[in-house]
């Protein structure tokens, strides 16, 4: 046999073209005969397949390369580059003639492509949260609002959830504003609540085991009808005063007989794993029958602040006349129609109502505001109400996990609604009857002061949280809360506003917690990144500004006891050194401030903190070396003239003379408050020699007895103001230092800072 | 005759009152008492209302008095018209150390003025 070569001469290999060294490639090797004269033999086939190995090989290394009929490459692959053409792999028109029949075959062969959807289709709601829920990951969870933050916030990822940072526009001062005259809403539903199901005495055992023994018992008579929501502070079992773990929220569910009581405790999510953890330790330990369950994602929370919301409130809840349940609590509603401010109401109170679907009456219609008062017989009916709130306004179906799942989608779609709206019969505008819509919704609303005895009568404290059934019915109260005029703020307005009243927010103001110091170590490492990436003549010069730690606040090194190197580059242990004790309880907390102001030593604090536990829970075995030689309290200080402190500012304690000198200046500048004042002669703020007496001049690190952990210009008051935690001796000390007026004052610096300038203190919860 | 006073600590609720219009200046006794005065004088002045109504309860009685009679000083054709009030106040008391107590609320009464300033005669050719 002769050899069969390709199409057309062979020339030799060295010339060879593209074209030509591909189909060379897929010739076929024929092996040659061996002996040409021996007769034909019979097969014997492991014999032959031994035999015919070479071309076997051959074969298959021929098809591996004949890529075009194996369907490796197409046939307009194959073509000479310049004949090549860009359409002509989905256009068989663009192929020279011959090859189009191929072409077609090899298309018909492929699957069909799926029609892509429009960049507007992909945008619709409804496809985007198909796209969520084939891309949701349990750490990264989206609120019920998340579609309507997403398109007009900036969203952030934290603490396993998506939510919304702060509105698309630069909006502090407006959201100040609506604060104090308007409502704002703050979608808070990443908070989470954990239930707690078991009988009375055992629920109670479990939860005094682990709460700051200085607060009142979860078990006190006010709370347990479910009337009321109470607030206390989570330690690790056995650690009081240390261990802290995080500030917590928690009402009874009413209308539960004493064996299956239902206790809800709400907590910030920066704490939430935590949280469980202790809570299982304690039942573990205690050896009683109580569940814990999350209810994470299953609720969603609302709160909302400002003199507006009521009224809001009060237009967008339709309440169902029909039902049973909280006939109490709706006519208490409906009497509190007239009522200004939910600063009026008791602290903490619950009602449970039960609404009908919100998309019903959707958009809201404010009502124009009351100019006058209501007449006399609401007014005495309103103020009974006030002055003896019944018991029985808090029942609610809320608990019952089942009935909550009705709510995720609700029944009639917003299409099927707006089809019943065009095919009804009544005059255009007028509201479906309510039966059109889905089944009625239970609701809590809370009255959110319950931090305690606090002097609070603000806005932001007293406000009002709604909680829902997540899913559907969640979005459309929160639309209408928008449309009813309601500003929707993020976590950073939030805290924004929390620094404005002057209350700490979890976590970023409890340094006692895990939970603020993973964030803190989170916070300096971002910090000190973004300070690092700067070069070096744009960037603060801290070592010059004799600031040791510019992007912590170091509390742990305020306390060590040793020289023991408190590293900067501990790892994230969970009992890290860095976490401190603070006295938060708000019995303790005014124990020390009525103690401090008269000018108590540390050690007769001690004493007046122990009989305040006994008395308040006499059972309790407190630790023998409970001291308040390394407690911190939290602080707010307000600049007693000009100044500004910033996040990790330091908080000074003023030596004698530093007292003298202010104290002179601040006589100085009172001068200009006088009405006789010359204000024709040039406005010298300070003296050339004030300013060379303070300027750059920093108090050694020891005289450092707080951080500031909020600070910045404060609208409400008009100067400087800030928010931290201070070293219970360092206070006692500061008062020890009085002037002659007994006027007290700390000295202020924030990291830029070239000042130490005076504040006074407040000390908070 | 006096009650007893409760043991506990005590937490005053905000009263109830009117809705707030603009031209309504309340005053507490931690108010600024020069920039309400000004703001008084502000509101006057622009005209955007016709009258400025100061309120004060309790101990900011003075103070409202006293920011009334300032402003009555510092424009001509001032007059002023007083009323006063009484106002119905709850104080929450809560007993922190007895875990079975209930809540108690102190009921009490306090005075309240109002203070009308209405600008009357405005002087010719000169500038408001």
């Amino acid at each position: 046999m002769e050899q069969k070569g390709g199409s057309g001469a062979a020339p030799k290999k060295e010339f060879l073209n593209a074209k030509q060294r591909r189909v060379a490639k897929q010739v076929i090797s024929v092996q040659p005969v061996k002996n040409q004269d021996a007769p034909a033999r019979s097969i014997n086939v492991e014999e032959f397949v031994h035999a015919r190995q070479y071309e076997i090989t051959a074969m298959e290394s021929a098809l591996k390369n004949a890529t075009e009929f194996t369907g490796n490459m197409r046939v307009f692959q194959t073509l000479p580059r310049h004949m090549r053409r860009r359409a002509a792999s989905y256009n068989v028109k663009r192929l020279p003639f011959k090859y189009r029949q191929r072409a077609i075959d090899q298309i018909s062969k492929e699957k069909p492509q799926p029609i892509k959807k429009s960049r507007r289709a992909k945008r619709r709601p409804g496809a985007i949260f198909e796209m969520f829920q084939k891309r949701s990951k349990e750490d990264k969870r989206w609120l019920d609002t998340h579609l309507w933050h997403a398109k007009r916030f900036h969203m952030g990822h934290k603490w396993g959830f998506m939510v919304g940072l702060h509105p698309n526009d630069k909006s502090t001062r407006a959201n100040f504003r609506a604060s104090q005259h308007a409502s704002i809403a703050h979608d808070a539903s990443y908070n989470i609540c954990y239930e707690l199901k078991g009988s009375l005495v055992d629920i109670v055992t479990v939860m005094n085991a682990i709460v700051d023994p200085s607060c009142m018992s979860v078990g006190a008579k006010r709370y347990l009808d479910g009337s009321r929501q109470g607030s206390t502070f989570v330690h690790k079992r056995g650690e009081f005063p240390n261990g802290s773990v995080a500030p917590v929220t928690f009402f009874w569910i009413s209308n539960c007989p004493d064996e299956e009581k239902v206790l809800w405790v709400w907590v910030h999510p920066a704490a939430g794993k935590e949280l469980q953890e202790v809570l299982q330790e304690s039942v573990n330990s205690a050896n009683v029958s109580v569940s814990v369950t999350s209810l994470k994602s299953q609720l969603s929370r609302f709160e909302l602040t400002g003199p507006r919301s009521h009224a809001i409130l009060q237009e967008t809840l339709k309440l169902d006349p029909n039902c049973t349940n909280s006939t109490e609590a709706r006519k208490a509603w409906t009497l509190l129609e007239h009522l200004r401010t939910p600063a009026s109401l008791p602290a903490g109170v619950i009602l449970g109502l039960t609404i009908n679907d919100p998309r019903l009456t959707f958009p809201p219609k404010m009502k124009p505001r009351a100019t006058g008062l209501p007449p006399a017989s609401i007014q005495s009916s309103l103020h009974s109400l006030l002055t003896k709130w019944p018991s029985n306004l808090s029942s609610t179906t809320l608990n019952n996990s089942e009935s909550r799942k009705t709510y995720l989608h609700l029944s009639p779609t917003e299409h099927q609604l707006n089809k019943a709206r065009s095919e009804s019969l009544a005059p255009p505008g007028t509201p479906l009857p309510p039966s059109a819509g889905g089944p009625p919704i239970p609701i809590l609303l809370i009255q959110r002061n319950s931090i305690g005895s606090t002097d609070k009568t603000g806005e932001f404290v007293n406000g009002w949280d709604v909680i829902v059934p997540a899913g559907t019915a969640a979005v459309c109260l929160w639309k209408s809360f928008i449309f009813a005029g309601s500003h929707a703020v993020g976590i950073y307005d939030r805290r924004r506003i929390c620094f404005e009243v002057g209350i700490a927010s979890f976590p970023e103001d409890y340094p006692e917690t895990c939970a603020h110091v993973l964030w803190a170590l989170e916070e300096r490492d971002r910090k000190k990144a973004e300070w690092e990436r700067k070069p070096k003549a744009k960037r603060v010069n801290y070592e010059k500004m004799k600031v040791a730690h510019p992007f912590l606040s170091h509390y742990g090194k305020l306390v060590a006891d040793d020289e023991m190197e408190v590293d900067d580059q501990v790892g994230l242990k969970k009992d890290d050194p860095l976490a401190v004790q603070v006295v938060h309880g708000s019995k303790l907390v005014s124990v020390v401030k009525q103690g401090v102001s008269a000018g108590d030593s540390v050690t007769v604090l001690e004493k007046k903190c122990v009989e305040a536990i006994k008395s308040v829970r006499p059972g309790f075995s407190i630790p023998n070396d409970f001291s308040l030689g390394k407690a911190f309290v939290r602080c707010r200080l307000q600049m007693i003239g000009r100044g500004m402190v910033d996040e990790h500012g330091m908080i000074y304690l003023a030596s004698k003379e530093q007292v003298g000198f202010w104290t002179e200046f601040m006589k100085n500048s009172k001068e200009r408050d006088r009405d006789d004042f010359d204000w024709s002669k040039p406005l010298v703020e300070s003296t050339d020699e004030e300013i060379e007496a303070v300027l750059d001049k920093f108090p050694s690190d020891e005289q450092i007895i707080g951080y500031v952990s909020n600070g910045g210009f404060s609208m409400a008051d008009g100067h400087g103001s800030a928010m931290g935690c201070c070293l219970i001796r360092g206070l006692v000390e500061t008062k020890a230092r009085a002037n002659e007026q007994g006027k007290y004052f700390v000295l202020v610096r924030g990291p830029k800072g070239r000042i130490c300038r005076p504040a006074e203190f407040e000390i908070l919860h | 005759m006096p009650q007893p006073k409760p043991t506990g600590t005590i937490t005053k609720r905000a009263p109830q009152r009117k809705p707030t219009l603009e031209s309504d200046v309340y005053v507490s006794r931690k108010s600024n008492f020069k920039a309400l005065c000004k703001r008084c004088e502000t509101l006057l002045k622009t005209q955007k209302v016709s009258h400025v109504m100061v309120h004060g309860l309790g101990a900011a009685v003075t103070k409202a008095v006293s920011i009334a009679l300032a402003v009555k000083d510092s424009m001509p054709g001032i007059e002023l018209h007083v009323t006063t009030s009484t106002v119905n106040l709850i104080d929450d008391v809560i007993n922190e150390d007895d875990e079975n107590a209930d809540d108690q609320v102190n009921e009490r009464k306090n005075s309240a003025i109002h203070i009308r300033i209405t600008r009357t005669t405005k002087v010719e050719g000169a500038l408001p």
